[in-house]
Formats: structure tokens, C-alpha cells, sequence
């Protein structure tokens, strides 16, 4: 990848597990964007901000950002999924692409998510690129 | 069970009906045995009588009858019951009463002595024998010897007949057919009608309190969902009615602890989650173990404070008044803090924010305010500010004071620099972030403020919504 910062769009409406979120992001040589609390804000980030990849808490406030998730995916903006649910909640059936998108579980090591995004970026295959 | 319950309803039914139509049948065959013996003893006698009279009649003729001429048929009425058998000339009519007859009237005293003479000499011109006419009527058949009507017969040279019975035959299979049939006609609609009360019971208790069991036994194993209450208005429907309500309040009891269960695992990732990520940013802004512990431990309690009072309201909301003074109580001592406002509900997601950002305001004014001295108090105070109707707030303020400042006897407070160290960045955070609010800092005259607004929407339940 080019060595130019990435921006990461950071979705987490808990204020403290977002921080620490961002640290890491920002250390890891990311242009954080966000971190967003609220899906009108996330969503307002990920058409405005531009980012190249997006870390989504799940259920946040203002509803879910599955829906947010999928746009993302078919722009081609690689996507990892932090959330306290064991599968992903809306899925449209067997061939959603979003069965492919990471999901790290809560509680997570933000250094887990960092590494799971940065694989994506490196080898964006499990990502369906729609153009 | 259900079986038993139903053979408890159907055989007494049976049996009563069957032993009513028993005893009714039994009656009607009764008399018609009695009305077929009466028949054929009237059969039998007739019989007897026929062969009497046409044996004497043959007699007569055989006495006299010299050949035969030609042959003609008269008919003569005879009574329809049977009771008589009648012999008739064309001048009128010899009726000899059977009735009389069977009361065993010797012959010499009955009519029909009188008659032997008569018949003698009319049966001397007949040539007679027995036909059997087509309706079932036995026929005695004169044939009138006309050569031989010289005499004192004369007189009866032109009758033409002679005696007629009723073949009684057709009337005993009638008769028996008859009571065969009373005894049908009473039978089967009694049979019918216990069929009929049969089905009713079924179809009134017994296939009803079947489905009720296998309510009962679909409640048993699980299958609540297939539990729907009967129509009707009397004990059964009741029960199953019951039943039904029970299922129900089962089935959302079961509901609410799925969600409940599903909540929980939910908030308590997302609590480990907070005191990993508190643990590495408390652990990067202090300097000794000591200070890392004591301020982690510190901000690890306000989140089990938080915990506490949703556990006692059930995850549901906590008093706001509740959730400060827990909180604040923690680290500053009841004598030296206030609190109140008016009744607020703070919603379960804004319950561990709101009690951290208390707390760190609480450890804060120990720290750096006037609670690190002996004359330090705190004023927390909220109320509606509905300045904006579109977007009502909740306003808390933060005040600490010095209480020698107060009365004047004390110093003057030197000036204070507000540094937004991590705690006053995590109040900020808590408050902006993840509830969506407003927080101020102030230190005006040298006293430490903070206000905080925090929206408001839904109902007075439900203040700060998300």
C-alpha cells in the first residue's frame, strides 16, 4: 500500500472503547474520522469524509449500522464490524456480502481491529469490489 | 384418561337408552304376541270350523248328491273380522256365529243345529269344494245340482252357496310383521336417539375436554405457541381459556428473558469493553502503580455504582437523583455535597456515562477544588431548561464552593486554571459522545463549575431517549 495516511472512519457510540479506538488508529498511522457516535453522524462521515476503510459498532445510537456497513462494502471501503452480537444482525440471505466482512467481537483489542483492517487494505479480496 | 372420561359419559347414555327401548320393545312384543296368538287360535277355530261345516256339507252331499252340473261361483259376504262364518240362500241369510262356537256351546244348543237340517237338504243339490280366491279368501264352491231339485228342497233348490272363511294366512304374517315392526318403530328411534345423545355428549364434553388435554399436554412439552383458547361460554372453555392466558404469559415471561438475557450479555461486553480501553488510558495518563490503581479502581466503582442501580430497577432506568448521589457519595463525604432536581429518569445506556462523568467531577473537586480542603462543598442541581421548545434539555449544573469564602471569613480563592486533564476529557467525552449532550467548564471567581445539558425527547419516562 502507499505509505500516504489512510483515513478510517470509527463508529462506536461508547465514548471511552471509541477513544481508545481512535489512539490506536491514530498511532497506527490512520487519519481517524469520527470517532461517530450516532448513525445520522456516521453516515454524514462515510458521504463527506471519504474514508478508505470504516470500523462499525453494530447497534449504535440512531439504529444499526448494518445498512451503513453494506453501502460501504459496495463502494469497495473495506469494513470490519466490533460488536457484542455473535452474528450479523439483517443479513439478506446466504450471498450477502457482508457475510465476508470481519466481525471482531467485543470486548475488543483495539490492536485486533487495527490488524484486521490493515490485512483488509492489504489483501482486499474477502471484499467484494463493486465499482 | 381421555377415553375413560368418555366411555364415563357414553355407556351410561347407552345403557339407559338401551334399557328404555328394551322395556318398550318388550311392551309392544308383549301385545303383539298376544294380538298373533289371538289370530290364530281365531285361525285355528276357523279352520276347524270350515272343515266342520264343509265336512258336514259334504257329507250332505255325498248322501245325496247325484253329479255334477254346471258350475257358478256366488260370493258371500262375510263379516271382516273373521268372527263369523256364514251360509246364505238367496232368500237370506243363515249366519252361524263362530263366537259362540268357541264359548264351547254344545252343537244341539247353538244355532247351527237348526241349520244341520237346512244344509242337509242343501247340500244334497250342491257339489261342493274349497278354492282359494286370489284376495286370500278361502272359498267353499257350490255347484247347484239342478236334477235334483224336486222335493222338499225346493225351497232351497236355488241356493247357489254356501260358506265362506277367510284364509287367515296372510293376516298372521301380517300380524307378524306387524309387531316385528311396533317393535322397530319403537327400537330404532330409541336406538337413534341414543346415538344422537351419544354424539352429544361427545361433541359437548367429551371432544372438547380432549382438546383441552391436548392443550394441557402441548403446555407440558413445550408447545405453547399451539395453545388457543375454545369457543364457548361453560366450564371447558373456561378452562381452556385459562389455560390459553397461561401459555401466553408464559411465552412473553420467556420473551422478556430472552431479551433480558440477550441484553446482558450485551451490556456486560460492552462494560468489559470500557474497563479494557479505561484500563489503558488510565494506565497511560498516571505515573505510579499506586495512582493508576487507585484512579481505575475508583472509576471501575462508579461503572459497578451505575451497574447497581439498574440491577435494582431491572436494566430499565435509574433515578437521576439516585445514580449522583451514589455516585458522588463514593469519594466525597453525604455532609459536603447537595444534590436536587426534580424527578428524572435517566435511561439505562446513559446510566454508566452519566455515573462516570459524577464521579470524575467528584474526584476531580478532591483533586484540584475545595473538597481537598475541610470547607469544600458541592452543589449539584437540574432542572428542565426548555429555553429551545424544539429541543427541551436537561440542565445539571456543577457548582463547588468554599464555605469560608462563603461567610468571608475565609481567604480569598487564588484564581484557577481549568487543565483538561484525562478525567475532565472523559466528562466531555462521556457527555458529547455517547449521550449526545453539552458539557461547560467554568472557574469564575475562583470557583469550579460545570454545566451539563443533555437532550431530551420522548416522554417524562423516558427523558433522554436515544
Amino acid at each position: 500500500m502507499a505509505t500516504e495516511s489512510r483515513t478510517v472512519l470509527i463508529v462506536e457510540d461508547n465514548y471511552i472503547v471509541a477513544a481508545a479506538l481512535a489512539l490506536t488508529f491514530g498511532e497506527g498511522g490512520f487519519t481517524v474520522l469520527g470517532p461517530a457516535a450516532s448513525l445520522d453522524d456516521a453516515t454524514r462521515h462515510a458521504t463527506e469524509g471519504g474514508p478508505d476503510c470504516a470500523v462499525l459498532d453494530i447497534n449504535v445510537r440512531g439504529g444499526s449500522t448494518v445498512e451503513l456497513g453494506r453501502s460501504l462494502v459496495a463502494r469497495g471501503i473495506p469494513v470490519v464490524f466490533v460488536s457484542g452480537y455473535g452474528e450479523i444482525p439483517e443479513l439478506h440471505g446466504d450471498d450477502d456480502p457482508l457475510l465476508s466482512v470481519p466481525r471482531v467481537t467485543k470486548p475488543a483489542d483495539p490492536f485486533e481491529v487495527l490488524t484486521a483492517v490493515s490485512r483488509l487494505l492489504d489483501d482486499p479480496s474477502p471484499v467484494e469490489q463493486v465499482p | 384418561m381421555s377415553s375413560q372420561y368418555r366411555l364415563a359419559f357414553v355407556i351410561p347414555t347407552i345403557i339407559g337408552v338401551a334399557g328404555i327401548g328394551t322395556a318398550f320393545v318388550s311392551v309392544s312384543a308383549d301385545r303383539a304376541r298376544s294380538e298373533h296368538e289371538a289370530v290364530t287360535q281365531a285361525a285355528e277355530t276357523l279352520e276347524f270350523l270350515s272343515e266342520m261345516v264343509a265336512g258336514e256339507v259334504e257329507s250332505a252331499f255325498r248322501q245325496g248328491a247325484p253329479g255334477r252340473s254346471r258350475a257358478s261361483l256366488i260370493r258371500v259376504s262375510a263379516d271382516p273380522d273373521v268372527r263369523h262364518a256364514v251360509l246364505a240362500d238367496r232368500a237370506g241369510t243363515i249366519t252361524y256365529s263362530l263366537e259362540r262356537r268357541l264359548e264351547g256351546e254344545p252343537l244341539e244348543n247353538s244355532p247351527f243345529a237348526s241349520v244341520v237340517p237346512v244344509l242337509d237338504s242343501v247340500m244334497a243339490s250342491y257339489e261342493l269344494r274349497s278354492v282359494l280366491s286370489p284376495d286370500g279368501m278361502s272359498l267353499i264352491v257350490a255347484h247347484p245340482v239342478v236334477a235334483r231339485s224336486a222335493g222338499p228342497g225346493s225351497a232351497v233348490g236355488n241356493i247357489n252357496v254356501i260358506a265362506l272363511m277367510k284364509d287367515l294366512r296372510p293376516l298372521q304374517a301380517r300380524a307378524a310383521v306387524a309387531s316385528r315392526g311396533r317393535a322397530m318403530i319403537v327400537g330404532l328411534p330409541l336406538v337413534g336417539l341414543s346415538a344422537v345423545i351419544a354424539l352429544f355428549f361427545h361433541l359437548a364434553f367429551t371432544r372438547r375436554m380432549r382438546l383441552v388435554l391436548n392443550q394441557t399436554q402441548d403446555a407440558a412439552e413445550g408447545r405453547l405457541e399451539r395453545i388457543h383458547p375454545l369457543p364457548g361460554r361453560d366450564e371447558i372453555a373456561d378452562l381452556s381459556r385459562a389455560l390459553s392466558r397461561m401459555a401466553q404469559e408464559i411465552l412473553s415471561r420467556a420473551e422478556t428473558q430472552v431479551l433480558m438475557v440477550s441484553e446482558l450479555d450485551h451490556r456486560v461486553k460492552n462494560t468489559l469493553a470500557t474497563v479494557l480501553a479505561l484500563t489503558s488510558q488510565t494506565a497511560a495518563s498516571t505515573r505510579t502503580k499506586p495512582e493508576l490503581v487507585s484512579v481505575l479502581s475508583g472509576r471501575i466503582r462508579s461503572m459497578a455504582k451505575a451497574h447497581e442501580a439498574l440491577a435494582a430497577t431491572g436494566w430499565d432506568a435509574v433515578d437521576l437523583k439516585q445514580l449522583v448521589d451514589f455516585t458522588v457519595s463514593a469519594t466525597v463525604l453525604p455532609t459536603r455535597f447537595q444534590s436536587r432536581g426534580g424527578r428524572e429518569r435517566v435511561p439505562s445506556r446513559a446510566a454508566t456515562p452519566l455515573a462516570l462523568v459524577m464521579h470524575e467531577l467528584s474526584t476531580n473537586a478532591v483533586k484540584h477544588g475545595p473538597l481537598g480542603g475541610d470547607h469544600g462543598m458541592i452543589d449539584v442541581a437540574w432542572f428542565e431548561d426548555a429555553s429551545d421548545a424544539e429541543a427541551p434539555r436537561l440542565r445539571l449544573e456543577w457548582n463547588e464552593r468554599d464555605v469560608r469564602r462563603d461567610e468571608g471569613a475565609g481567604s480569598e480563592g487564588a484564581e484557577i486554571t481549568i487543565v483538561e486533564g484525562l478525567g475532565l476529557t472523559l466528562v466531555r467525552g462521556l457527555v458529547e459522545h455517547e449521550i449526545g449532550g453539552t458539557v461547560a467548564f467554568d472557574a469564575r471567581e475562583g470557583r469550579f463549575s460545570c454545566t451539563i445539558t443533555l437532550p431530551m425527547h420522548g416522554t417524562k419516562e423516558d427523558r433522554f431517549g436515544y
